[in-house]
């Protein structure tokens, strides 16, 4: 790029691409992250219930 | 008795709109799951939302720029912002895997969607509000996508004007609008039940 380049302000880091996927490491860790809390949400026992 | 439009109304509220249903003080024992709590989670996170972001439209850019006490409310609205997209997609997947829309439900999922896809609108025009370079990033780069679906003309993403009235004005109050129908069918409907385990559906209850 000349005149020094012009970059984007937003630096998304590295990514994975697959087709048209493209997913940031951000991108991942939050995805990763809602996978963790609906799996949490679904196992974890309400208080004061009892099986 | 003639008929009119104020009767008409007032007999159709009192037929579909029942205090107990709007205000129950028993809820069904199926709700006593944390999968049940996303809804009212990105409901929080949209409360927290408006408070910040009504400060924020308050003292304006230069002060959320660069005042100590600007910069702490201008994050305030992002983690919000964070906050609200990702209950809001674990409520999705929550209601789409229970298929929510089940027993007269389908203007509750529909309200739903519309709410995601106005909030992404709200998303958008709140990246291109914050008077940043981020903003004119974003804004010169999506002003290509905008012409090439044909909404260019109307929509501008060049003109801040136009993306900070829409984001502070004419989307919250949408958004508003649209949430306190969708809490109202959710109330008028109850909440969904849990699919059965037995693989015969509603029928087998």
């Amino acid at each position: 790029m000349g005149q020094g380049g012009l970059r984007p302000p937003l630096q998304a880091g590295s990514s994975w691409q697959f087709a048209w996927l493209n997913l940031s490491v951000a991108d991942m860790v939050v995805v990763g992250l809602m996978l963790v809390v609906f799996a949490l949400a679904l196992i974890m026992r309400w208080p004061g219930e009892h099986s | 008795m003639k008929t009119n439009w104020t009767r008409a109304l007032r007999t159709s509220i009192e037929r579909n709109i029942t205090m107990d249903n709007l205000l129950p003080d028993r809820l069904p024992k199926y709700v006593h799951s944390y999968v049940y709590l996303f809804g009212v989670l990105t409901l929080a996170s949209f409360v927290w939302l408006i408070v910040t972001g009504t400060v924020l439209a308050f003292f304006g850019p230069e002060w959320w720029h660069v005042s100590p006490v600007g910069h702490f409310f201008n994050s305030m609205h992002f983690w919000s912002v964070q906050a609200f997209f990702f209950f809001m997609v674990l409520h999705l997947w929550a209601q789409f895997l229970m298929a929510a829309w089940r027993g007269g439900r389908h203007f509750t999922w529909i309200s739903g969607w519309l709410l995601f896809l106005i909030s992404i609108v709200g998303g958008l025009t709140g990246y291109l509000s914050q008077t940043n370079f981020d903003a004119q990033w974003v804004g010169v780069q999506g002003k290509d996508a905008m012409n090439s679906v044909g909404v260019g003309g109307f929509f501008n993403l060049l003109n801040f004007g136009q993306m900070y009235g829409l984001h502070i004005f004419i989307i919250p109050f949408a958004l508003m609008a649209l949430i306190s129908g969708h809490l109202f069918l959710v109330r008028k409907h109850g909440v969904v039940e849990p699919l059965p385990w037995d693989g015969k559906g509603d029928d087998a209850r």
